[in-house]
């Protein structure tokens, strides 16, 4: 076994510089992430703040377009918004939605597989119809039906993604946990006196992980373009503040008019994030997947 | 004087890993007879199965067959190319391997196995295949070949898996087959049957044998000749009777001693050779074992003793061994 | 089964009274409403047997024989279907988990598969000090950090080791490990389940010898099952050969090894591959049977060189027969 003991020396790291897609998806990310966080300062303008907002400037084409006026970059929308600063606040809705939601459906559904998959029987049974039941509709279907049942909103939209997501982690959480369940050292576990509580939190469930984070940076990307595809229909986001996905909305109706920039822009946006989180998410599972002994 | 049937020189068989790279096989060279039992023997990462795998081309990335020859009836395997090696797999030479669940393809019946086999090798029509299936499941004692050629894999138990198995194996009537740990994973009365099984039908159509396993008991039982291996190299070979009444390597010995045995005096400890296997990426300067070993000298921890050839027609790598091969009996008790 | 058993008495840590063990197959409502029969696996057929104080006592047999079922049955893993288990003296069998939890300190386990028995994410010293730390057999954390690099020692590691995962270690080294899990709350009676089938031949030596040199110095006692007759004959005093679910034969070491009774117990022996012999032609045929549909008669029926009628009638029981108990109706 290697002397050197640090992430940075790990067979895990040494892969991840040297793979292409991982990179990439890395760089993307992270441009997301720091666009996020940092944005704000930057951009030309607060695209919510209508005051600042000036209707003459609607529908201006980008920069290098006949017409296009430096100020706004990526030109602007019906309202006047300019389309970067626009992107730049859509993508902090579209990423602050997403990771709570897998946050939360990731915590419900670990905890609901962690239970079915551990105790098994009826329970396990009535759980896991709950699943199918559920995984029988399509996941859009289900998110719309709630929000067209209990109207718009930031709250009421994360409880309808996540009341969609969570079967994914359930079903994942209780396959692994069925394969641990058989390992010796649960045995060993139940054989110290341990009740199932302890066994569950401290044995099982750090080795169940694993899938887990895989699965759970996929599904970032997952939920952005259920997210979008909810606010494309009106359902989701509230149009005060957009998210990417409402600004194609937005942007769609004049799209075939020629003014293509207000729908365009915003989903090449979401295309690139979901790419590079696929990318990521893609080497994790290639990386986690036990291969030779 | 029988023909050599297979001559290994120099086989090393490298892996690259992230770690470091394993020299999985380094330097392995020995021969084999027509109708011959070779038996290779050693611990996990001695390098025996990988030596199984490197004969038949069957090495995969990270790992490469970095030098030797394979010299099968006159030619070198291991310059032959991937269509050829085709042609030699199953027709000429054949494996079994442990695992009878996973060898077999669970979503075919036997019967398709066979004589995919069959029609792969042989230039036998349909019916003519049908038959020769229904015969070689004969030949391996599986009762009602006819019928149970329409079974699958998960309808026969452990032992009658592994004897399907062989059946493949032998289909085509290869002049070498290699068994890689074939009755590990069986119960111990059906080890036995699946041994003699192997040892009759090898001794029926003439075909030789060279038989994996970290099982010295059962390669006493069974072959001709034995070798053995450790941390990628052969350090003892010769004729098995000889060899596991008399050792010459230290190695050797030690395993021999560490076997509890069904009769005789019981021992109150069971001898045991001191300290453990070394780490693949880290192996010792000179000779792999001397860290071990009660006889090494300071040439030891300098120089890999070379194999050479002691009476008759026993070899060793040793720069120690034993005098005159001290009797397994005696040894320091 | 009356006077097969040695008495019930203060010598024997064990005692164990016709253990009955099944396994229902799956069966849903669709089953019952087609009316498919409901099927069980009888994986352990009333077995009885005791172990004294520092003694090694071995249950021997194939796969499917019901040696490991009764093992985790013994220790409660599983539920009995009916019988009795004494140990020290209390009838644990139908113990609630509260009632078990004085019982758990006393009785540990050590398991075949070293690379399955360790929690991957747990470090050695703590999963070494969990067992004593939640049977409070010691006072606190410090005194369970001194016993934990005690029974390291013990066990041929260094103390750095501790801070280490099971990962990097070898087979050899973590079964050394379980074993030290298995001490850790000074334990009088361990049940070895197969510790020693998955190790390459030189590291089961080393790891033999540690298990009887602890055996001498905790004065512990051993069920130590295994499927591997040598090994057996190395550790064992007393052993117990058993066949889809019955014990056939049980008696002492050497007398069960050098003259044999039951035809399966001779079979198994024959079969053993030994260096010291040339193996005997005529190995036992067939297979073994399932053990969901019990034949009526001897379970060895199906098999045996020297079967009568009787034998397919008639259940053959546990006598004394020269010195050791045998159930086979050739001697009956």
């Amino acid at each position: 076994m290697t002397k050197k003991d640090g992430f940075f020396q790990s067979e895990f790291f040494h892969n991840f510089v040297r793979s292409p897609g991982a990179m990439a998806g890395l760089v993307v990310v992270l441009f997301f992430l720091l666009m996020a966080v940092f944005g704000p300062f930057f951009t030309p303008q607060n695209p919510y703040d209508i005051g600042t907002l000036d209707l003459m400037d609607a529908y201006k084409p980008p920069v290098w377009m006949e017409g296009g006026d430096p100020a706004f970059v990526l030109g602007t929308d019906e309202q006047g918004r300019d389309m970067l600063s626009a992107i730049v606040y859509g993508s902090r809705i579209s990423l602050f939605i997403s990771m709570i939601v897998v946050v939360l459906s990731c915590i419900f559904g670990t905890v609901l597989g962690l239970t079915a998959g551990y105790f098994g029987g009826r329970l396990d049974s009535f759980l896991m119809r709950i699943v199918d039941i559920q995984l029988s509709f399509p996941a859009m279907l289900v998110a719309l039906f709630i929000m067209a049942a209990f109207g718009r909103g930031f709250g009421k939209l994360v409880a309808a993604l996540t009341i969609v997501g969570w079967v994914l982690y359930a079903r994942t959480v209780r396959s692994s946990v069925l394969v641990e369940k058989k390992k010796e050292y649960v045995d060993a576990a139940r054989l110290i006196g341990l009740s199932p509580f302890p066994i569950i939190v401290r044995h099982v469930l750090p080795n169940v992980l694993t899938p887990l984070i895989v699965i759970a940076t996929i599904q970032v990307g997952t939920v952005i373009l259920t997210e979008a595809t909810l606010s494309y229909l009106g359902v989701g986001v509230p149009v005060t503040r957009p998210s990417l996905g409402l600004l194609v909305k937005n942007g769609y109706d004049v799209l075939f008019s020629g003014l293509w920039w207000s729908s365009v822009f915003p989903g090449m946006f979401i295309m690139l994030l979901v790419f590079g989180i696929n990318l990521l998410g893609d080497f994790l599972r290639d990386e986690f997947n036990p291969r030779l002994k | 004087m029988a023909e050599l049937l297979l001559e290994v020189r120099n086989l090393r068989t490298y892996f690259e890993l992230f770690r470091g790279t394993v020299k999985a096989v380094d330097g392995v060279s020995f021969t084999l007879e027509a109708g011959e039992i070779l038996g290779i023997v050693g611990e996990s990462g001695g390098g025996k199965s990988v030596t199984g795998f490197s004969l038949l081309g069957l090495i995969d990335p990270p790992g490469r067959i970095a030098d030797g020859e394979v010299i099968f009836r006159g030619e070198d395997l291991l310059k032959k190319s991937a269509e050829e090696m085709r042609r030699i797999r199953g027709k000429e030479i054949s494996m079994i391997f442990q695992d009878p669940m996973t060898s077999l393809n669970p979503l075919q019946t036997i019967g398709r196995q066979l004589d995919e086999m069959l029609a792969l090798h042989t230039s036998l029509s349909a019916s003519q295949r049908r038959n020769r299936a229904v015969e070689l499941l004969t030949e391996v004692g599986i009762p009602n070949p006819a019928d149970r050629l329409e079974n699958y894999p998960h309808q026969f138990s452990g032992g009658m898996r592994q004897r399907v198995v062989i059946a493949i194996a032998l289909a085509a009537n290869p002049g070498l087959i290699i068994a890689d740990e074939p009755t590990t994973a069986l119960d111990v009365t059906v080890q036995a049957q699946i041994l003699t099984l192997m040892e009759n039908l090898v001794k029926k159509f003439g075909s030789s044998l060279i038989l994996i396993t970290h099982d010295l008991a059962v390669v006493s039982e069974m072959t001709h000749r034995v070798a053995v291996m450790y941390c990628g190299r052969i350090v003892e070979e010769g004729p098995t009777k000889e060899l596991i009444r008399a050792p010459y390597h230290p190695y050797t010995m030690g395993l021999l001693e560490s076997i509890p045995r069904m009769a005789g005096t019981r021992l109150p400890r069971l001898p045991q050779i001191p300290g453990m296997v070394p780490s693949l990426f880290d192996l010792p300067r000179g000779c792999s074992f001397e860290p071990r070993c009660p006889r090494a000298t300071a040439r030891c921890r300098e120089e890999i003793p070379e194999m050479r050839r002691m009476t008759g027609n026993r070899r060793t790598a040793c720069h120690n061994p034993q005098t005159a091969g001290k009797e397994a009996a005696d040894y320091d008790r | 089964m009356i006077g097969n058993h040695p008495r019930e008495n203060a010598e024997n840590i064990l005692e164990v009274r016709d253990l009955v063990q099944t396994f229902s197959q799956p069966y849903g409502i669709l089953d019952r409403l087609t009316g498919k029969p409901r099927k069980t696996v009888h994986a352990v057929n009333g077995v009885s047997f005791s172990i004294r104080r520092k003694e090694v006592f071995s249950l021997v047999g194939e796969s499917g024989c019901g040696k490991s079922t009764t093992a985790r049955t013994i220790v409660r893993l599983l539920e009995p279907r009916s019988g009795s288990i004494v140990f020290d003296g209390e009838d644990i069998s139908a113990y609630s988990p509260t009632r078990m939890m004085h019982v758990r300190k006393k009785m540990q386990m050590i398991f075949q598969d070293p690379y399955a028995s360790l929690n991957p994410r747990q470090r050695i010293k703590d999963i070494i000090m969990e067992p004593m730390l939640f049977h409070k057999t010691v006072a606190g954390k410090e005194e369970a950090h001194a016993e934990m690099y005690r029974l390291l020692d013990i066990v041929g590691f260094r103390p750095e080791q501790a801070e280490r995962y099971p990962h990097q270690f070898s087979g050899g080294q973590r079964q050394r490990i379980g074993i030290a899990r298995a001490l850790s709350t000074n334990p009088s009676f361990i049940v070895a389940d197969e510790p020693v089938s998955a190790l390459d031949v030189s590291i089961q030596a080393q790891v033999l010898n540690l298990m009887m040199d602890l055996k001498d110095e905790f004065s512990l006692s051993y069920l130590f099952i295994a499927h591997d007759l040598s090994v057996v004959r190395h550790v064992t005093e007393r052993l117990g050969i058993m066949y889809l679910g019955f014990l056939v034969e049980q008696g002492d070491r050497d007398v069960i090894f050098d003259t044999p009774l039951h035809p399966y117990t001779r079979a198994l022996l024959a079969a053993a591959p030994t260096l010291d012999r040339e193996r005997t032609g005529d190995p036992l045929q067939g297979d073994v049977p399932s053990p969901i549909d019990l034949p009526p008669g001897c379970p060895f029926v199906s098999r045996c060189p020297r079967r009568m009628d009787v034998c397919s009638r008639e259940r053959p029981v546990l006598r004394k027969i020269e010195g050791r108990f045998a159930a086979c109706h050739l001697y009956q």
